[in-house]
């Protein structure tokens, strides 16, 4: 792992911050400790002190100088006050008894630092920390206590902390190290692949490990997105080899056709006919491409914003009175049974379209005689649209294949069509969020559309 | 007529230059959405077809200005884009037509010709008569001499739209459009069957036939010659 590569990684800016984090609310804790704990012990040195200049004072009340000088004695005697320190001085500040050369005679709290040597106990360099009280005549008691103890907690504290905070940070920029190495290694891994399916090798997969952590959602998206685009390219290069095959036909016929003419050259009629004929045939392509155009801009959803709320009744109806003669001539009946209003979300011209090419479909396909129903009507939220016949059908295993582009079922070859009515069918459904499921009419078939109301739907 | 062609692909424009020309039309050409604009401005033409892709000024921008200038003369615009929105942003801007490339020279003959024909036959008029055959547009009847028609209303419409259309050709998909508001065409020859229809209905008891058909344009509902 390249250095600079690590320390400019975002996953280690964000270790080092958490360390830095964590590093500042380890010295909060320190510092409460610390203040907890140094007035706690403050308050119990005063408390110590209050006592001892409390019971001196009432010695001396009781006994006067003498006994208070020899109380002084006494408790200096005692062990267990080392770190005493006494001053009895009289009005002039002169020493009466104590171990302390001399002493403010203030009533509020003092710190003084001893020099070395003058004192009886021996001790130096001590901070003592007391307080004095008044006696009689001016003379006056003071009382304190040696605080080195809380010095050394001081110093105590702040070298704990110090190596703390010491160990702190190498732990932090060690394990920030580590960590994000790792997740860089992760990454990395999830990179060169990338690199190599933009490099053209578009069947590698992003492994995954068992843990399903984040970076295992990633690279399974990843590679669902993948997958998707696999098929999508396979998807269009199926399209294309249809498209390019579907027209290549036609086009040869035309190619003949106008072979033909200039081979009538001085039969004006002949030359004449198979002029028509070829510009027949021309229509029929540029139709299949204006279908292919159609299909692919519904495809794109481009035509979303042409939306308006439109009553599929009047559709229906108007679609089977122009299809009604069509039928009669097959000595077929076409019948419709609606609902009004049925009001949906739809662009009115696409709507139009899909039902026509529904019932045309079943005219066409359907033979003489036989009977093509429609049917539309209204359910909690949706509309169902059927359009049923009682012909050939489509067969269980094309069901899915007749939306396709081009695709013909083999009854069908002979009739004029280009295969693409399904697919319009199918892709204006789609925009719309309809449902589409060729079913069997047992016989024939029904196509049956479920269509979603736009709300809110009035009532009655 | 007076026509003037706005189109700046001149092969285009000398096909329909030509084409109009020899359907007896005086015809002007501007290439640029500019020329054109000065033109109409200046010209006083009965009709203008306009394609929509121009080079600087497109041909929406065109008509809205010219609407703006007071020309008032219908507008056929010519495009190879053919979605919904495109049709509906062209008739918004102005136009009174439209039609997309490539289509059969009769089309655009046809149309050219019930865009140039329109303010002489008012809407306001409630009987239309051609021949011996009568309608009444707010009645919604039909009479042929003294035997009346039943129609259905559908097929009424179609009638009114032939009557209204009386003497010029009517294309298949003029009457998709306005008579059924199918904006594409359909592989069945639906057209034709109505239109048969509507004739057996026209000319039952031997009267004359009125609607002809026109080979590889449409119909024309006319006098009988």
């Amino acid at each position: 792992m390249r250095p600079n590569n690590l320390v400019g990684s975002t996953s280690f800016r964000l270790a080092v911050l958490y360390a830095v984090l964590f590093g500042a609310s380890v010295a909060v804790l320190f510092g409460v400790i610390f203040w907890t704990t140094d007035r706690h012990m403050r308050a119990q040195l005063d408390d110590v002190v209050e006592t001892d200049l409390a019971t001196l004072t009432e010695d001396f009340r009781e006994g006067g100088s003498d006994a208070l000088i020899e109380a002084i004695t006494d408790h200096l005697d005692l062990s267990s006050n080392r770190g005493a320190f006494y001053f009895f001085g009289d009005a002039a500040g002169r020493r009466q008894a104590g171990n302390l050369p001399t002493a403010p005679s203030q009533e509020d709290w003092q710190e003084l630092t001893l020099d070395d040597g003058a004192a009886d106990s021996g001790e130096s360099g001590h901070r003592v920390r007391g307080r004095a009280a008044t006696l009689d005549g001016g003379a006056y008691l003071f009382v304190g206590r040696d605080i080195r103890p809380l010095n050394e907690l001081h110093e105590a504290v702040a070298r704990a902390f110090g190596w703390a905070g010491i160990v702190t940070v190498a732990l932090a920029l060690g394990g920030a190290a580590i960590m994000s190495s790792g997740l860089l290694r992760r990454l990395d891994g999830i990179n060169r692949i990338a690199e190599h399916i933009i490099a053209g090798d578009l069947g590698r997969r992003i492994p995954t490990r068992a843990s399903k952590d984040e970076f295992d959602r990633l690279a399974t998206n990843l590679n669902a997105m993948l997958d998707q685009m696999e098929s999508l390219m396979a998807g269009l290069r199926q399209v294309s080899n249809d498209i390019a095959h579907d027209l290549r036909t036609p086009l040869t016929r035309l190619r003949q056709t106008l072979e033909t003419a200039r081979r009538s050259g001085s039969d004006r009629e002949a030359s004449e006919a198979a002029i028509d004929h070829a510009i027949a045939e021309t229509d029929g392509i540029l139709i299949t491409f204006g279908a292919l155009l159609r299909i692919a801009e519904i495809e794109s959803g481009a035509r979303r914003s042409g939306f308006s709320t439109v009553d599929v009744a009047p559709i229906v109806d108007t679609v089977v009175e122009v299809y009604g003669p069509a039928a009669e001539e097959k000595q077929q009946s076409l019948t419709s049974h609606t609902v009004a209003p049925v009001m949906i979300n739809a662009d009115r011209e696409l709507i139009t379209q899909m039902i026509a090419n529904l019932v045309e479909n079943a005219v066409r396909h359907a033979p003489c005689g036989a009977a093509i129903a429609i049917d539309l009507s209204i359910h909690p939220g949706r509309a169902i649209l059927t359009v049923a016949d009682n012909g050939p059908g489509i067969p269980a295993e094309m069901r899915e294949r007749v939306f396709r582009r081009f695709v013909r079922l083999e009854a069908a070859r002979t009739t004029p069509g280009n295969g693409l009515g399904l697919s319009l069918v199918a892709a204006i459904a789609g925009l719309h969020d309809i449902a589409l499921e060729p079913l069997d009419n047992a016989p024939g078939l029904r196509m049956r559309l479920t269509i979603p109301l736009a709300s809110p739907a009035p009532p009655g | 007529m007076k026509l003037l062609v706005i189109e700046d692909d001149a092969e285009t424009a000398a096909y329909l230059a030509n084409g109009l020309r020899e359907e007896g039309h005086v015809v002007d050409h501007a290439a640029t959405g500019r020329d054109g604009l000065f033109f109409a401005a200046t010209g006083g033409y009965d009709v203008l077809i306009v394609d929509r892709m121009l080079p600087e000024l497109d041909g929406i921008a065109v008509v809205k200005m010219m609407r703006a200038a007071g020309v008032n003369a219908p507008v056929l615009f010519l495009t190879a884009l053919g979605g919904v929105s495109d049709r509906v942003n062209g008739l918004n801007a102005g136009g009174d037509d439209y039609l997309v490339k490539p289509f059969a020279f009769s089309e655009l003959v046809a149309r050219v010709n019930a865009l140039g024909r329109r303010p002489v036959l008012a809407t306001a008029e409630t009987t239309l008569k051609v021949s011996d055959l009568e309608v009444d547009v707010v009645k919604r009847s039909a009479r042929r001499g003294t035997r009346t028609i039943e129609l259905q209303p559908r097929e009424f419409r179609l009638l009114e739209y032939l009557m209204r259309h009386a003497g010029q050709v009517v294309t298949r998909t003029m009457l998709l459009e306005n008579v059924w508001d199918f904006h594409f065409d359909p592989r069945t020859s639906v057209v034709e069957t109505h239109i048969s229809r509507l004739r057996g209905k026209l000319d039952a008891g031997g009267s004359p036939t009125l609607i002809q058909t026109i080979r590889g344009a449409g119909y024309c509902l006319r006098a009988p010659e």
